[in-house]
């Protein structure tokens, strides 16, 4: 009987104790992220709701959805999803394959690889206002360094971020290659993590630098690049904050309006049921895209596995 | 033989030493600009074919306009912004990754896959509704939306880092401390938190750069001048300017080397944590 209930007692303070240790991660993950899920996804029913109004206002049903895929928004609409994907088909394996290059080119045993890793990372480093203000300087479309350095390769004078077709895509593009510094950490980690035993073993085989390569780094780098695939893709989708500063929400016909800068934009215009409709289809997309991407993880090597 | 070898390994090294060198080039050619163009007059910063260096005199006054009275102002704020942050984040996720390793409540497990779930989701998708319970509450034009929240939530990348590092701990000292009667916040403060002590200072760095860098947060909550932090504070001051002489490129880039400063000497004190948080965990600062 005193056993039982000294059980018991032992079970109910480590309740007593868990909970209360996290308790504030409880309130947290309902206050800011169940809850607005919930309310996000209601919401995204009432077309136009503008988030003060009471709810009988307004119409409820798929309209906000309709009104992204077919109303007169449809335009900005895919025209922002176009900058997105175009820039996400580009971007995410670009970076893959150089962060890849630029570690493997790091992964040597000479002096001083320390130091020159640091500083590739040092672009990683920059708060996005520092970095707004100098690439937005070195391309500005009339006093901007880069024109000047144009002009003396024989190019002739771009309008970058002011141009209001595809080049203010590509210069975004070449500005966040400054950023790879972070990839190729990653992939030193994943680099180092492969035992030397196996590169002896297939230079006693014969095989060269490049057998080595194709047969032993990068199938056992396997899990670090769906690691990165996954959420580099994620990161790309929601990109909002640099590309706010750069364009001032949009930039010249909205050549840089990025879907998370739409989202954020009708948010801000208090197009709030519109903007929880843009929301949901973006954690739609983000959730098909992990899912395919765990169905890949069947074919990743992982260490251990047979 | 021996001597044509030699030569070859030299010249192989000095090879590989040139593209290291192109390749810093390119990464900190930003940071170059910046730093030289931070020393131009306002005229020169705005010529056509400026080239990289001052042409007369180092213009320091570039610095004495970038600390203004507001410039200490929007630091001001941003430093009451990271304490809470540096100090809200590590303690929330440190709590409960010590209760999800350590304590044996019921229904840990569901809590534990609901949080991690919520990792993927993307933040746009919560924002809204946040903002209108802060609106709601009357919290807009106060610093409390963006420093309460980190009392509440910790990240749980965070608390899935914390709970690795306590994993690895050996169990032998705890249980001698329970034998002498040892409580569970004497165990955590005393025993376990010095113990995985790297990466909660790993934790807090990150919040430290989370803080200094978030834009966002306190351009959705704030519109009153004195209440700007760093982020929005400088947005405002430079990129809604009109003409080319108010932008004051100089300016600016003197402006972006003093807000660069910070989290520079902490990346230096903190390197070894960052660069293995960044392997472990895949976040770039």
């Amino acid at each position: 009987m005193n056993k039982i209930s000294a059980k018991v007692k032992k079970r109910i303070a480590a309740n007593v104790t868990g909970y209360l240790l996290i308790l504030p991660l409880l309130i947290g993950l309902v206050i800011f992220t169940v809850y607005p899920l919930l309310v996000s996804l209601f919401n995204s029913f009432f077309y136009n709701y503008d988030g003060f109004s009471p709810y009988s206002e307004f119409e409820f049903g798929f309209g906000n959805y309709a009104r992204a895929f077919t109303g007169y928004e449809s335009k900005v609409f895919w025209k922002s999803v176009g900058i997105t994907f175009s820039y996400a088909a580009v971007m995410v394996p670009l970076g893959l394959v150089l962060s890849f290059l630029l570690a493997l080119f790091l992964n040597q045993k000479t002096k001083g690889v320390g130091v020159f890793r640091l500083i590739y990372y040092i672009p990683c480093l920059i708060p996005s206002i520092v970095s707004s203000m100098i690439y937005l300087y070195i391309f500005n479309p009339y006093y901007g360094l880069m024109n000047d350095i144009f002009a003396a390769v024989g190019l002739p004078k771009s309008q970058f971020f002011n141009s209001d077709d595809y080049v203010a895509v590509v210069t975004y593009m070449f500005m966040s290659l400054f950023g790879i510094g972070g990839g190729m950490l990653i992939w030193l980690a994943g680099l180092k993590s492969i035992p030397s035993t196996y590169y002896e073993a297939a230079k006693i085989e014969g095989g060269g630098y490049f057998y080595s390569l194709v047969r032993i780094t990068v199938p056992l780098c396997s899990p670090y690049i769906f690691y990165q695939l996954i959420t580099n893709v994620i990161a790309t989708l929601q990109i909002c904050s640099a590309a706010y500063m750069i364009s001032s929400s949009g930039g010249v016909d909205d050549n840089l309006l990025f879907f998370g800068l739409y989202i954020y934009r009708n948010f801000m215009n208090n197009n709030f049921g519109y903007s929880s409709a843009l929301a949901y289809l973006l954690f739609v997309v983000v959730a098909v895209l992990s899912g395919i991407l765990f169905r890949f993880n069947k074919y990743v090597y992982y260490e251990g596995d047979n | 033989m021996e001597r044509s070898r030699a030569v070859k390994k030299v010249l192989r090294k000095a090879v590989v030493y040139f593209f290291f060198v192109l390749i810093s080039a390119f990464f900190l050619f930003p940071l170059i600009v910046m730093f030289f163009r931070s020393f131009f007059t306002t005229a020169e910063s705005l010529r056509i074919g400026a080239g990289l260096f001052p042409s007369g005199e180092w213009n320091w006054g570039s610095y004495a306009q970038a600390i203004d009275s507001d410039f200490l102002k929007y630091f001001g704020n941003t430093l009451i912004v990271i304490l809470a942050n540096v100090i809200g984040q590590p303690l929330t996720a440190g709590l409960a990754a010590y209760a999800f390793t350590k304590v044996k409540f019921d229904g840990r497990k569901i809590i534990f896959t609901v949080a991690m779930g919520t990792i993927m989701l993307p933040s746009i998708l919560t924002m809204i509704p946040v903002y209108k319970i802060f609106v709601d509450i009357g919290w807009t034009n106060t610093l409390l939306p963006i420093t309460v929240p980190a009392f509440f939530g910790g990240g749980f990348l965070n608390i899935f880092l914390i709970m690795q590092f306590i994993r690895s701990l050996p169990k032998e000292m705890e249980e001698a401390a329970v034998m002498d009667g040892a409580n569970v916040l004497h165990l955590m403060f005393r025993i376990t938190f010095p113990l995985v002590f790297p990466v909660i200072a790993l934790v807090a760095v990150q919040s430290f750069f989370f803080a200094w860098n978030d834009f966002m947060g306190p351009l959705m909550y704030i519109t009153d001048d004195d209440l700007f932090t760093l982020s929005v504070g400088i947005y405002n001051k430079f990129f809604t300017a009109i003409t080319p002489e108010e932008s004051m490129p100089n300016v600016q880039m003197a402006t972006g080397v003093l807000i660069l400063i910070p989290p520079m000497i902490v990346f230096m004190l903190f390197q070894k944590q960052l660069v293995e948080g960044v392997t472990l965990t895949g976040l770039k600062a």
